[in-house]
């Protein structure tokens, strides 16, 4: 389910391959457990159970994300691991950068609305992104 | 932060001026506003005054993490600072599909930055504990 | 800070891929430490020392 984009540390433990088959697992369950939990609630009338459908989707959606970071920390040494912290910080003050920007836009200057959803999706590609570039700035290069 | 370092110091003190300017900022915005409708590039502009203090605590949170020479203490606060990152994400998540499906009010963008700061100071309890009491 | 990695690992022929492969890391790590860009931990250090049988200070330069 996880795009390889970077080279993990090689090889990998026992204990780490199985972690990683853990994660795997969780995130492709949670992932589905979403979206049929998502389907439900577009068919779901307004109540107590819409509500609890939609919390439950939020939790989902919540653990995705947990069940992809653990995965994605469990392939990475402690070098990697530093980066990727770098990059998710970098990646979170960026986002709450441009959300703020854009919220005074939008309530001061009639700027286009900004749906909250957009903040976690924003938050989650802009870690994509800012992980690229800060793992390709230390790149090792050829040997 | 226990004993504060001179970096700490100047992170709090720097903050506190990023903070004024946000209060000033915010009212000197709604006050043009108030006074008239702006032409689309000046309203751009005037409305992207109050945002200018929010970008730069975080030019201030990178020069704490330049500055502080504890490297204990910069782990801390990065610690605090993925916690709050992760439960505004937990926050947001929860929140944009109750107000999406089950109509509950929705969230200026704008309070998501003071909900990932409350978060990253709340969490600083819980991390102080595990980490054992302040100097002896 | 300061090591002899590069000069060690070059003593033994090996690649950076082949220490990262021995020490369980990526060459990406390998070549921040021998760089300088990157301080391993205490236990990565300590694998380090291991893997050359020197004692951690003759590796790593304390400047």
């Amino acid at each position: 389910m996880e795009i390889t984009i970077f080279t993990c540390r090689s090889p990998l433990s026992e204990a780490d391959r199985r972690a990683v088959i853990r994660y795997r697992r969780w995130s492709a369950g949670l992932f589905l457990l979403f979206l049929g939990v998502n389907y439900l609630l577009e068919h779901q009338q307004a109540g107590h159970a819409k509500t609890a459908l939609a919390l439950v989707t939020g939790t989902s959606f919540f653990a995705f994300c947990v069940a992809i970071a653990r995965l994605v920390m469990s392939r990475l040494d402690e070098f990697q691991r530093v980066l990727m912290t770098r990059s998710f910080l970098w990646a979170t003050f960026i986002t709450m950068g441009l959300v703020s920007v854009w919220s005074y836009w939008e309530e001061f200057a009639g700027g286009v609305h900004l749906p909250l959803l957009d903040v976690p999706v924003a938050l989650i590609v802009m870690t994509a992104v800012v992980k690229v570039v800060v793992f390709r700035q230390n790149s090792p290069g050829e040997e | 932060m226990g004993s504060r370092s001179p970096a700490a110091r100047r992170f709090l003190r720097r903050v506190a001026i990023a903070s004024g300017a946000y209060v000033v900022t915010v009212f000197f915005t709604l006050h043009i506003f108030r006074r008239g409708p702006l032409h689309l590039p000046e309203a751009i502009g005037v409305a992207i005054v109050p945002s200018l203090p929010i970008l730069a605590v975080i030019a201030i949170v990178g020069l704490y993490l330049k500055e502080e020479t504890d490297e204990f203490k910069r782990e801390i606060f990065i610690q605090s600072l993925l916690w709050g990152s992760g439960l505004t994400l937990a926050l947001t998540s929860f929140w944009s599909f109750l107000h999406l499906f089950a109509h509950v009010p929705g969230v200026d963008g704008f309070h998501v930055f003071a909900m990932f700061w409350i978060f990253v100071a709340i969490s600083a309890f819980p991390l102080a504990r595990y980490y054992g009491g302040s100097d002896e | 800070m300061n090591n002899r990695l590069k000069v060690l690992r070059a003593e033994r022929n090996w690649s950076q891929q082949d220490l990262a492969q021995r020490l369980e890391v990526s060459r990406q790590s390998v070549n921040a430490i021998e760089t300088g860009k990157y301080d391993p931990s205490l236990p990565l250090a300590f694998r380090i020392a291991r893997l050359f049988g020197l004692p951690i200070e003759a590796i790593f330069i304390d400047s």
